[in-house]
């Protein structure tokens, strides 16, 4: 029985949720909480197994409740909010400060997507509170100064050069990590950057807006037909496939999702390594499930590169861990280094 | 399932709406009132975080109407709170607020009319609104958001509880007796039960004390919870003073005149339902003491007053009830234009002494301020008709005093909670009623010679005031028999119900006592005199009155009048003319139960015989007869001399106003068309001709 806290200053929002939570089997409401204040103490309290936790509340609004939680009694934070432009913004900044998913708030049962928002909620729910999540201070914060646990030394792999273009593929904690990495990226970084983030749709937008401001580099959400640049990152807009053109320009597809998932990983890297070959360089960074590896093993095949982010420095190890298990990680970093790792290979000379 | 939690979740949307739109309202009213830009950030903040968070409510509800209501509006406090200039942006956010909570009304099943209070009031539409899920306790604060039907469930339970503990007070009163009883009755037995007597005794005391301490006790305790239930029911005076302070902006805005409203004493604690019934009434009187009372600002400043008007409404807890007075800075009243008014409605302007009262009582007669108004401009006050009536409907009174030039007060005293109300029980016809404290002003003991006889009834003055005496019996329709023997004073109350006032006799006063007040239910017809039903300790059943149908009763027609005090009983005597058996024979019991004595007969002739033989003090006839007609038989009787000032009530069933006519060319008396048989036509106007049964 997984047990839930919702935290939620709205009376019918909360009806809402908790008579959706409720309506599974394998879920338990076991408090309501009416503000981020009430949310702490409950959770400090009733230790739940996962949060929905409200962005706008009175007394500690969601982002500051969850960063709290994270730093007092850490446990699986799904954010639901508004797609206000406002909400979104405060919405990833939980996802920095720890918060693991962000949806978006589920229609009322006369509205046509409620089914679909319903069983969205209650997968990302239970999906959410299987994430073993351990004390890490700071984490996603940028450091004070530089990471208080030295990483591993990575382990001996190939050297990584001549790459032409990045595809980095996240999903559950990607939010941080990619404004992580890209945040210490320079502006003038040659090599086009790709980004598919597995999120709920319509935060899309809100999500290229947040990683734009904290990097020099320029997000935006990729255009179909768009040319490549140097010094640009373009991210998958909302329920399309992210790829690349042979003729270099950005391509979106709306085949069906693969695994479930569009955009989908391993698109994205099997696209780069048909249009770049030995150019090419992928990185899976932290994710529940396996996106990314069939992608991964054709980027390979084409001549390219794979890196994937260690278990320590992971959310959840599940896209990075199908990847290494596979065989397909020619190396294995820590967040921390990706940024300088990116940088080496895409100035090192074949 | 999804039925069940679509309604729940439109019963919170409800509560969250209740919530949010007052708050809007107040913010729309500060930033019109004019505001810093600080302020003015603050307030449009505020603003938008409820919208924000209404317009999520509505998308958990499915109600995408209101959804993209508050999205518009949002976009547009935004704009504003970004520096841009949007023009009629108050405008734009009371008609949003107007629509929001017309939605929340709809949603509810509520009638779109006052606004609902804080959360909300007591709504009469239960079946739409299913009790909400259940409301989370605020862990931090200590306060709980409850539902107000439970509330009241609460409180009549506690009613329930203030008659159980009446009743145990009667039976401790009966257990002392028999402890006194068995007191000093071991010294006066025969030795052989002196010991179990005196045994006897001692347990009776031990008893008697101990139901004593816990009576003590349980007053304190049910005397503290139902107080303290009382008190969840209460609100501040405040409540209403966004409504109020709409009101007077857009009436002025409509008038094009310039008003300051303020509220006085805002923290008085008044019952909800009162607040709630206050409302209308208050708005009302806000209202046309801006369109009728205040001069235009022109004018005004001709005057020397200032150019805004000012109109104040001020509560004032007195003891169990509440004065609310709303007083304007204007005209007052044109007597001359309420004396028009009144001959345009054919009514006598009054005239001679207390003229100005009763003209002042006039402007609360329907259709009076509903036409062309008494000060000229075109009417668009609500008749003040309609605020006694309301007022009426919580046991309050209303009264209208003004000063030529200087403006106008009125005063509303309504009772503090409605829970439970102070009565005076008095008797009469043989039976037992409750007088709400409210109503009675006072008690009085009247002698046969407090009373003059004036126009068909009869007046005293009490307090140096001229009031119309009535009997209580008479008023609610019954047998009047007073118990009182000739030249003996009788007791009468000052009764104020509504806009009337009037002495009202009684057989005894039988005490007050603090009344639960239980409704009527559903299957009894209603009465519009009668507000209540409360149970006394010893069981009895006491309807109380009061109310509109209680003031419309106090206005003195001919016939309720009291039997004059010392004259002895007398039945009229009615001759009945009418060919049908059926119909006579209906006739003639209703006549009879009325008190008459009736002589009846099948046609014109039989009945013209027994007006000569017996004599009558009336003659009821159908016109249509054989052997004498009505008409001929009506003729006959005004030839006579003897029988030529007979009261002639011609009943019949030809409707055409030729017929009519005719009767009363004829010399009919009075013409009662029996198509639509109303009995309390016939007896109305047999009561006028003879002066009606004693």
């Amino acid at each position: 029985m997984t047990r839930v806290l919702v935290a939620e200053d709205s009376l019918t929002a909360r009806t809402l949720l908790v008579s959706i939570l409720r309506a599974d089997p394998e879920l338990e409401v076991v408090g309501e909480a009416t503000n981020g204040e009430e949310a702490l103490a409950l959770v400090h309290a009733l230790r739940p197994d996962v949060v929905s936790m409200d962005i706008q509340m009175p007394r500690m609004d969601g982002f500051k409740t969850t960063r709290r939680i994270m730093a007092e009694v850490p446990t699986p934070i799904v954010v639901v909010s508004s797609l206000d432009v406002r909400d979104v913004r405060f919405s990833l900044e939980a996802l920095r400060a720890g918060a693991l998913a962000v949806l978006p708030r589920p229609a009322g049962p006369g509205a046509p997507t409620h089914e679909e928002d319903r069983r969205r909620l209650v997968a990302t729910i239970k999906g959410m509170s299987q994430v073993k999540l351990v004390r890490r201070p700071g984490q996603h914060l940028p450091p004070p100064t530089s990471t208080a646990t030295p990483a591993p030394p990575p382990p001996p792999g190939r050297r990584l050069s001549g790459a032409r273009a990045v595809g980095i593929a996240a999903s559950t904690g990607g939010p941080a990590a990619l404004r992580r990495v890209l945040g210490a990226l320079p502006a003038d970084y040659p090599a086009p950057i790709f980004l598919v983030q597995h999120i709920a749709i319509g935060f899309a937008e809100g999500l290229a807006r947040w990683l734009d401001e904290a990097t020099p580099l320029r997000v935006g959400m990729a255009v179909d037909g768009e040319p490549l640049r140097p010094g640009r990152a373009y991210l998958s807009p909302d329920d399309r496939h992210l790829g690349v053109a042979s003729t270099g320009h950005v391509r979106l597809s709306p085949e069906p999702p693969i695994g479930g998932f569009r955009p989908s990983a391993d698109h994205l890297l099997r696209s780069l390594g048909e249009a770049f070959g030995r150019g090419a360089l992928g990185v899976v960074l932290t994710g529940m499930g396996r996106d990314g590896v069939a992608g991964a093993r054709a980027l390979r095949a084409a001549g390219g590169m794979v890196v994937a982010q260690d278990e320590a420095s992971s959310d959840v190890f599940g896209m990075p861990a199908a990847v290494i298990e596979a065989g397909l990680a020619d190396r294995v970093v820590p967040l921390a280094a990706m940024a300088a790792l990116l940088e080496e290979a895409v100035r090192a000379p074949r | 399932m999804t039925d069940d939690l679509a309604r729940r979740l439109l019963a919170a949307f409800v509560l969250e709406l209740d919530d949010g739109v007052p708050r809007l309202e107040r913010a729309a009213l500060a930033l019109e009132a004019g505001a810093g830009p600080a302020e003015r950030a603050d307030l449009l903040d505020e603003a938008l975080r409820t919208l924000h968070t209404l317009k999520g409510a509505a998308r958990s509800a499915s109600v995408g109407e209101v959804e993209a209501a508050c999205h518009a509006l949002e976009e547009v406090l935004a704009r504003a709170r970004a520096g841009e200039g949007v023009p009629g942006l108050v405008e734009r956010l009371l008609t949003g607020v107007d629509a929001l909570r017309a939605a929340a009304a709809h949603l509810a099943g509520r009638p779109v009319a006052p606004e609902p209070l804080g959360v909300a009031a007591s709504a009469p539409g239960g079946e739409h609104v299913a009790a909400p899920a259940e409301p989370p306790a605020d862990l931090q604060e200590g306060s709980v958001r409850v539902p107000t039907a439970r509330v009241d469930r609460l409180l009549a339970l506690a009613g329930e509880l203030l008659v159980a503990r009446t009743g145990l007070d009667a039976r401790w009163g009966e257990l002392d007796d028999l402890r006194a009883g068995f007191a000093g009755l071991a010294a006066q037995a025969p030795a052989a039960l002196r010991e179990r007597l005196r045994a006897l005794e001692r347990d009776a005391e031990r008893l008697a004390a101990g139901v004593r301490a816990g009576q003590a006790a349980l007053q304190g305790a049910a005397g503290a919870l139902e107080d303290g239930l009382e008190e969840l029911r209460m609100l501040p005076f405040e409540e209403l003073s966004a409504g109020l302070e709409r009101t007077a902006l857009e009436a002025a805005r409509d008038a094009g005149k310039r008003v300051d409203l303020s509220l006085r004493g805002a923290g008085a604690q008044i019952d909800r339902a009162v607040l709630h019934a206050l409302q209308g009434p208050l708005r009302h009187l806000v209202r046309n003491a801006v369109d009728h009372g205040l001069e235009a600002p022109a004018r005004r400043q001709a005057l020397g007053k200032p150019e805004r008007g000012r109109v104040v409404v001020e509560a004032a807890v007195r003891g169990a009830h509440v004065d609310v007075v709303v007083t304007d800075d204007g005209a007052g009243v044109d007597l001359e234009a309420v004396r028009a008014r009144a001959r345009a409605l054919g009514l006598e302007p009054p005239a001679g002494d207390g003229q100005e009262a009763a003209l002042l009582g006039l402007l609360f007669r329907p259709g009076f301020s509903t036409a062309p108004s008494v000060t000229g401009l075109s009417g668009r006050g609500v008749g003040l008709d309609v605020v006694a009536r309301e007022v009426s409907s919580i046991h309050g009174r209303v009264a209208l005093r003004h000063d030529p030039g200087q403006g106008v007060r009125v005063t509303i005293s309504a009772p503090l909670t409605l829970a439970t109300l102070r009565v005076v029980l008095v008797t009469a016809a043989g039976q037992t009623f409750a007088l709400p404290e409210t109503v009675v002003e006072r008690l009085v003991r009247l002698a046969p010679g407090d009373l003059r006889p004036v126009g068909g009834g009869l007046m005293a003055t009490v307090g140096g005031e001229a009031l119309d005496v009535l009997s209580l019996a008479r008023v609610l329709d019954l047998p009047d028999a007073p118990t009182a023997r000739p030249g003996e004073r009788r007791p009468a109350a000052l009764v104020g119900a509504g806009d009337r006032r009037a002495l009202v006799l009684v057989d005894a006063v039988e005490g007050e006592q603090e009344a639960v007040v239980k409704g009527l239910g559903r299957r009894v017809r209603r009465l519009r005199h009668v507000v209540g039903v409360t149970l006394l300790a010893d069981g009895r059943l006491v309807p109380i009155l009061g109310g509109a149908g209680l003031g419309e009763r106090l206005r003195a027609p001919a016939g309720r009048a009291p039997a004059p005090l010392a004259a002895a009983p007398r039945r009229p005597r009615v001759v009945l003319a009418e060919d049908s058996l059926t119909t006579r024979t209906l006739e003639e019991s209703i006549l009879v139960a009325a008190g008459y004595e009736v002589l009846a007969a099948p046609d014109g002739e039989e009945a013209w015989r027994l007006l000569q033989e017996r004599g009558a003090d009336a003659l009821v006839a159908d016109v249509q007869m054989p052997r004498l007609d009505g008409l001929a038989l009506t003729r006959r009787v005004r030839a006579s001399r003897r029988l030529r000032d007979l009261p002639v009530v011609l009943v019949t069933g030809l409707a055409a106003d030729d017929d009519r006519l005719r009767g009363l060319e004829a010399g009919a008396s009075a013409y009662v068309v029996k198509s639509a048989f109303d009995q309390r036509e016939l007896l109305t106007t047999l009561e006028r001709l003879t002066g009606g049964p004693a």
